[in-house]
């Protein structure tokens, strides 16, 4: 048996064997991902008949390999000016373009749609509609005033944190970083749920008994969901202006830590303090679940609410939220043009 | 078949590289022989690392031609072109042993395991570091880094070597004991080499022959002797080793006579188109002054001592000569205490020994 | 407040040996050597992350094993089990995983082409900004916009139909349905990909696709050999970080398919507004196992992300 012929059929197994090991698993990844759990023996029986179906084929291209392989040979020039055209193809360029389709898509199909509202042309009666509505303005409005409310409040137990941390308290900073660390890991809506049953109105903090009581629960909701964000800023900021220097020389000079506080650290830190504020809004402006579970007249909850009973004014709130969103990153962006550069400072 | 002695291995045709509106190589001509250690000295942005880039492949050269033993690689892929490269950041695969790195190329060409397998063994005995195999990069110290980085260029037996600074991120004795085993690696494998550095010392002490670069342009091409006593431009005199200036006037300009400071005698030479009572810059190395009187010297000056720097086994002079200072070292002598400050002293040195230099 | 800042001041004022030291060893080893005035500082963050962030999670922990009648029992993590409440988790193991899968692919894609694929600088750093955005615009004007374009009166939908005669709905395609939910929650992993992966692409030194070059490397056997293994770690771990913000997100999913896709959350937000299991230990149970989740599939994207960094040193 010529040996270099054996070799061949080695090659040839191997291959097909790992072609059609790799098919059969995706296939069952994806059977599995679309079947509910009723559904999943069916899955499996249709993945098993799809190996069947696998293994013969790699058993047919097994035997074959030796022809296989010397139709491979001779389409070589062919393969070569394939290669050669395909790399003349600017890939990334393509990447890039059909990712950028898939984000700018949605984006035109909403503005599109909101403008549909009148059965012939396009007007803008869809926007008029929402603005003047009175249930717009007054849940706008309660949002705004509550995404200030979490930002002083943020502020407030941010800030002085971040300077202790970084001046004097560097140790605690492990306990500090896993703090910022938990809204990120614990989802808004199990946050809620906790506040209803703890502050309800058997507890101690009968919280959601009353109206303002229930206000400052979402505010502080809103303190904990955009708190990570806030801390990460205004730490950025601390360390771009040498905070240790900083509070040295205003010691020296006399001033005690409130003042240092207020009247040196944090205008130089403005600029970390109104990207840490921006975020906040975004986070604010949008949010439904927390606010809806609060039973609060938030603007999220508004949203969804048209979007349950109207065609064509959802896709403008849709247009409008995302321009708000867009401004405040904008303003984030253009802040980080003003923010103070120092030779510390590590991008 | 021998191959002939000093053939001609790597030759560079009116090279010019052009960022934008930037020309970083403006026309570089340079041949080099195989086997031969060669150095591209200069400060940042002469050029070198760009025309060691140009060799490698990973810049186009925007006109010229780069030919190795006669055939022009200009337009082969970096990948292509067989040439081991050392970078200064070591460049190890961070996810690879020290084993798997060296095995690198060997393992691309297609080479059977057990082969490899002892090249690596033999590449690990050349750089010392037997034993090392399984280690992983960060575990390991810069200088042992370089080696492995070294290992792995020359293990798939490249026809070239070259080094892009390799030194510069290491301490300074590493630096030293380093460049050392490199050269005598080299010389042990007989391969061509070009060294690109900015440390005039390092260019000195391991290259056969240097290329001085500044802005571009290649100002010299010779060997560490030329280029230190026979520097063909004031700039290669400055940047390779200490230069003293001194200012003077030119007295005949047919009998070749200036003075300096008072003191009038003959030099070698003098640039073309030069006239009586123009003012001339002598320039001369440190070694040249003796302090003292002269024995046999034919140029006499007197001063004062300005500074005094004792080094241990060299004592370095500054000496004001009135409109002039010149710097000259002298060796410790047990018996004697070094000159004081504001002490008046001779200084004499050969008129042979100054360089007039064109800028 | 004056009180306190007397305090502050006393402190600061003070030179800096005066402290509390504990000497050696023990609990408070940490806090040797620490005027208790600098804990005022932090202290307002500290109480607030306890009262507002860990008392609320583990007071539902702790519900999670409290039967009706107020007593200690597992029975609650038990009825965990019923087929109505295994199927939920099935459903929202698959979204997540779907999402963050494709989420994942794409995202790489992209940040490849964009940082490594010699684009000019300005396509990289547009690209970062709007994902920046992007990640964050999830929730009910997601669902809004996806309906917008893929919906049956959708831009997509009627241009496909007005200008190829091709009727997706008629084909079997619905944005509400799995894979509609799928594509939708792609609009904020996508960018949050890319966000996370830029810097470890980023950190794929031009020196070591020159080297592999040298060695007489394609382009391709470096990504197989160097490019991929290195970034291995970081792609594994992000796929778990984009698993969990895709479990634990409802906004998008109650706006776009309501109760029909019964995720977890919805099944939560439902037992939260009107108990209807008719057992609050039960809903208890339910956060339990989510927080399970999430914080699980959290704590190995942060365990990886910690190991690759050694090894990138």
């Amino acid at each position: 048996m010529n040996p270099s012929l054996i070799a061949i059929w080695q090659k040839g197994f191997f291959r097909a064997a790992t072609a059609g090991v790799v098919y059969v698993v995706a296939d069952l990844v994806v059977r599995l991902l679309e079947s509910n759990l009723d559904e999943i023996v069916d899955a499996l029986v249709a993945t098993l008949h799809d190996l069947l179906v696998v293994v013969a084929i790699a058993v047919v291209v097994t035997v074959f390999s030796p022809v296989i392989a010397r139709v491979w040979a001779a389409t070589a020039t062919f393969r070569a000016a394939v290669v050669k055209v395909g790399a003349k193809v600017p890939w990334p360029w393509v990447a890039f373009a059909i990712g950028a389709i898939y984000f700018f898509l949605p984006l035109a199909a909403t503005f599109e749609f909101s403008l549909r509202i009148q059965r012939t042309g396009y007007s803008f009666l869809a926007y008029t509609n929402v603005l003047q509505s009175p249930a717009f303005q007054q849940t706008f409005t309660y949002s705004i005033l509550v995404g200030i409310a979490a930002i002083v409040v943020g502020l407030l137990i941010v800030v002085p944190a971040a300077y202790f941390v970084r001046l004097r308290a560097p140790q605690l900073r492990p306990i500090i970083e896993f703090v910022t660390l938990l809204p990120l890991i614990i989802p808004p809506i199990i946050l809620v749920f906790g506040y209803i049953r703890l502050y309800s109105s058997s507890s101690i903090l009968p919280l959601t008994n009353s109206d303002v009581g229930t206000n400052i629960l979402l505010t502080l909701a809103y303190v904990a969901l955009a708190m990570p964000y806030m801390y990460r800023a205004v730490d950025t900021g601390l360390r771009t202006i040498d905070v240790q220097t900083l509070t040295e020389a205003a010691n020296i000079l006399g001033a005690n830590t409130a003042t240092i506080l207020i009247r040196v650290i944090f205008p130089n830190i403005i600029v970390a303090v109104l990207s840490g504020a921006f975020l906040t809004l975004a986070i604010v402006i949008g949010e439904f679940t927390v606010a809806s579970l609060l039973n609060r007249p938030a603007f999220g909850v508004y949203m969804q609410n048209v979007g349950a009973n109207r065609a064509f004014e959802p896709a403008a709130l849709a247009v409008i939220s995302f321009i708000i969103t867009w401004a405040a990153m904008g303003m984030i962006q253009l802040l980080a043009r003003f923010a103070p550069k120092t030779a510390a400072r590590t991008d | 078949m021998e191959e002939p002695h000093n053939a001609e291995f790597l030759r560079i045709e009116n090279l010019v590289k052009t960022f934008g509106s930037n020309t970083v190589v403006k026309g570089a001509n340079l041949a080099v022989e195989r086997g031969e250690f060669v150095t591209l000295l200069g400060p940042s942005g002469c050029g070198k690392t760009t025309i060691l880039r140009m060799i490698a492949g990973f810049e186009r050269p925007t006109s010229g031609n780069i030919l190795v033993e006669g055939k022009d690689i200009t337009p082969l892929a970096p990948n292509q072109r067989k040439v081991g490269m050392v970078f200064q950041a070591y460049a190890l695969f961070p996810n690879m042993n020290v084993e798997d790195n060296v095995a690198f190329g060997l393992k691309i060409a297609g080479m059977p395991a057990e082969q490899r397998r002892a090249r690596v063994d033999e590449m690990l005995k050349l750089i010392g570091l037997t034993g090392f195999g399984k280690r992983f990069p960060f575990e390991m110290s810069g200088g042992q880094q370089q080696r492995v980085a070294l290992a792995r260029a020359l293990a798939p037996k490249p026809r070239m070597l070259l080094l892009d600074e390799p030194l510069s991120a290491l301490d300074a004795k590493i630096r030293v004991s380093l460049r050392q085993e490199i050269r005598s690696i080299q010389r042990d494998l007989g391969i061509t080499t070009i060294f690109v550095t900015h440390d005039q010392e390092e260019a000195l002490s391991i290259s056969d022959r240097i290329v001085v670069m500044s802005a571009g342009n290649i100002e010299q091409f010779g060997t560490p002797f030329e280029v230190y006593n026979r520097p063909s431009t004031k700039f290669v005199a400055t940047f390779v080793g200490t230069l003293n200036t001194l200012n003077g006037k030119i007295v005949n300009a047919a009998e070749r006579s200036v003075s300096v400071e008072g003191q009038v005698f003959k030099v070698a030479n003098l640039p073309g188109g030069a006239t009586d009572n123009a003012s001339l810059s002598l320039t001369m190395r440190p070694e040249a002054v003796s302090l003292g009187a002269p024995n046999g010297q034919d140029v006499v000056l007197s001063g004062k001592v300005k500074e005094v720097s004792f080094l241990g086994s060299v004592i370095r002079l500054r000496v004001d000569l009135g409109d002039n200072s010149v710097s000259l070292d002298t060796f410790n002598d047990t018996s004697t205490p070094p000159p004081a400050l504001d002490e008046k002293v001779t200084v004499s040195l050969y008129s042979s020994d100054i360089m007039i230099l064109p800028n | 407040m004056s009180n306190s800042t007397d305090t502050l001041v006393a402190n600061t004022a003070a030179p800096a040996s005066a402290g509390v030291a504990s000497s050696s060893g023990g609990p408070l080893h940490a806090f040797a050597g620490v005027r208790w005035g600098d804990y005022l500082g932090v202290a307002p963050f500290l109480i607030f992350a306890i009262l507002f962030l860990i008392v609320p999670t583990a007071f539902l922990v702790v519900g999670a094993f409290i039967g009706r009648d107020g007593s200690f029992t597992f029975q609650n993590i038990i009825d965990l089990g019923t087929p109505q409440i295994v199927s939920s988790f099935w459903i929202s193991i698959r979204v997540s995983a779907a999402s963050a899968v494709v989420g994942a692919a794409i995202g790489l894609i992209v940040a490849l082409a964009v940082i490594r694929g010699r684009l000019p600088e300005v396509v990289r750093s547009t690209v970062l900004t709007f994902s920046g955005v992007a990640s964050n615009f999830a929730g009910i004007p997601l669902a809004f916009a996806f309906i917008s374009t893929l919906g049956r009166l959708g831009l997509v939908t009627v241009v496909l139909k007005a200008a190829f005669g091709f009727d997706m709905y008629r084909a079997g395609f619905n944005i509400l349905s799995f894979w509609g939910l799928t594509l939708t929650y792609c609009y904020f992993q996508i960018p949050l990909m890319i966000l996370i992966i830029a810097p470890a692409i980023d950190g794929l030194k031009k020196e070591w696709s020159e080297a592999a070059a040298t060695l007489g490397a394609t382009p391709s056997q470096f990504w197989r050999y160097v490019g991929l293994p290195v970034l291995w770690p970081n792609l594994l771990g992000t796929l778990s970080l984009l698993f969990a913000n895709a479990f634990g997100a409802i906004a998008t999913a109650y706006a776009l398919t309501g109760s029909s896709l019964n995720i977890v959350p919805i099944l939560l937000y439902a037992q939260i507004r009107g108990d209807v299991l008719n057992n609050p230990g039960l809903g208890a149970a339910l956060a339990l196992g989510m927080i399970v989740i999430t914080a699980l599939a959290n704590i190995v994207y942060l365990v990886i992300r910690a190991r690759a960094e050694r090894w990138l040193k």
